[in-house]
């Protein structure tokens, strides 16, 4: 078949495994899409995992953090400062995807194999933590759009475990993220819900082009709210997961130019999906900050009723439950790679469950613990939720330097290897989110010791 | 282990056939190439420096984070 084929010696075959053969007949179709110029084809079969990671990063937490920013400080700063944080996720994912694409390689492995076990086990270990607080988070999130409609904790638990349970059963990976794509398409709703809040657009464009009124409040204010709008664009799973699903799907370095097309649609999605959010809590800056108050931001989709937009609650509390629920199928997936990764074990989707029963059980295992968690009575619940995206902006920093180290390891990356400019703007965005998380992380350590 | 090499497969090839369906794959793609470990890397002093810097962020704010954590958590609880 091969034209290297005719003129080699005929070599011993490799020995094939069910996850060769299920990823030999996706690639095929790229192949065919490709040789045949079919771009739009091509383009459907390979997009995926950047528009996953960043829309499973528009989850529960992060959308209520938007339109928190909203609610509080209405239509200004975070505004463009959402789609600056969506170009900087862009840097980080594409070298990622790049990373996954020619080494073949998930990001757990390749931190474990070239930098030590003590490095690989950190990034690890630093993931499964703030991937367990997250999927607590989301949680909440889908209790809380579950609420809206009358609905409990119970609900939000099976339908979390269902899903994980539904998407794992195929042992396919085309099958796993066409199902969550499909999923993440509803990450729309919040863009629907601020066309439906009637924003003046004289006030958004504004907010774009003097990224003003700034937001005022105490410092420490400030850092949270940085350091929370941050931790809802650049986290360490999205790292673990674009580079681990760009490999599982069998992403070639021919396929780059498409992997960046499939990130930067993503980046774009995702930015606009976060301003709908801001601008839908941005209806209830002028009833007060009051009206989300208690509820610290988790009773969104009833306050917006309140306010006289019930058809915004209602989007608003669909929205959360899309959010939490593609999170928690793409952040259970970058906990198994990563387990999978580390120990050496099968991970992939394109395998049965008792082929890569470690992958499928961390899968299934970290959303129930998140599940379990929140079924507790008088669990902290609502401090978890708020949290969560701070810890993994603290965390962030050290999983992104090592994407960076990767990503210019020639001996790794040959020819696809980071260019100059890209290492610069690499290592600004690293240095901007690590000097916001850290700066957050000692002033509130500094507070929680009453030394300020 | 090396980058890919971008390589041409003659279309079209049986789709079920599964030696010119692993012909689709890279060599590097195949499971039992990827389990492979890949070599240790090479570092210089810069990035040894930069490595031990990292080390020390980590144990610092790692932990001031995760007590800060534990501690709004607790009173979230109360």
């Amino acid at each position: 078949v091969s034209d290297l084929t005719a003129t080699a010696p005929a070599p011993t075959p490799p020995a094939l495994t069910d996850e060769d053969l299920i990823r030999s007949r996706d690639r095929t179709r790229v192949l065919a899409a490709r040789h045949g110029g079919r771009r739009g084809s091509l383009l459907w079969l390979l997009i995926g995992p950047g528009i996953l990671a960043m829309l499973g990063e528009n989850d529960g937490p992060s959308m209520i953090s938007y339109a928190a920013d909203g609610a509080r400080y209405g239509l200004g700063f975070f505004l463009p400062f959402i789609l600056v944080l969506f170009a900087m996720s862009f840097v980080c994912q594409e070298m990622c995807m790049r990373i996954g694409s020619v080494t073949h390689r998930g990001y757990g492995e390749l931190v474990l194999h070239r930098y030590g076990r003590v490095w690989g086990w950190f990034a690890a270990g630093d993931l499964v933590l703030t991937n367990l607080v997250t999927l607590v988070a989301e949680f909440v999130a889908i209790r809380v759009g579950l609420a809206f409609f009358g609905l409990g904790s119970g609900v939000a638990v099976a339908l979390g475990l269902v899903l994980v349970g539904f998407t794992l059963a195929g042992g396919r990976y085309w099958r796993w993220e066409r199902i969550v794509l499909g999923l993440a398409a509803f990450n729309g709703l919040f863009l629907l819900a601020a066309v439906f809040v009637k924003p003046h657009l004289g006030s958004v464009a504004h907010a774009f082009a003097t990224w003003g009124p700034f937001p005022g409040g105490s410092f420490n204010t400030l850092l949270l709210l940085l350091a929370s709008t941050i931790g809802a664009t650049v986290t360490p799973w999205m790292i673990f997961f674009q580079q681990s699903a760009s490999a599982d799907k069998g992403m070639t370095p021919r396929d780059l130019p498409y992997g960046r097309l499939d990130t930067g649609l993503g980046a774009l999605l995702a930015a606009l999906f976060g301003c709908g959010a801001l601008v839908a809590g941005a209806a209830l800056a002028t009833h007060g900050a009051g009206a989300t108050q208690g509820l610290a931001g988790a009773g969104f989709p009833h306050a917006l009723k309140v306010a006289g937009h019930p058809l915004v609650g209602t989007l608003f509390a669909l929205g959360l439950i899309e959010a939490g629920a593609v999170a928690i199928l793409t952040i259970s997936a970058s906990t198994a790679y990563a387990a999978g990764e580390c120990i050496g074990a099968a991970h992939t989707f394109n395998s049965s469950f008792r082929a890569a029963l470690l992958f499928h059980v961390t899968n299934v295992g970290v959303v129930a613990v998140a599940a379990a968690v929140i079924l507790i009575p008088g669990a902290p619940l609502l401090s978890i939720a708020l949290n969560a995206n701070v810890l993994a902006t603290v965390l962030a920093p050290v999983a992104l330097v090592f994407m960076l180290m990767l990503a210019s390891d020639r001996e790794l990356m040959g020819r696809f290897v980071n260019r100059r400019l890209t290492n610069l703007i690499g290592g600004a965005v690293i240095a901007f989110v690590g000097l916001c998380g850290s700066a957050y992380g000692i002033d509130s350590f500094l507070r929680a010791v009453h030394l300020v | 282990m090396t980058a890919g090499e971008d390589f041409e497969i003659v279309w079209p090839a049986a789709e079920y056939d599964e030696t010119a369906l692993v012909e689709c794959l890279e060599p590097d793609q195949l499971a039992v190439s990827a389990a492979r470990p890949a070599p240790p890397a090479h570092l210089g002093p810069r990035a040894r420096v930069a490595l031990w810097a990292l080390r020390i962020f980590v144990i610092i704010v790692g932990a001031m984070v995760i007590y800060t954590f534990i501690h709004q958590t607790i009173q979230g609880a109360s």
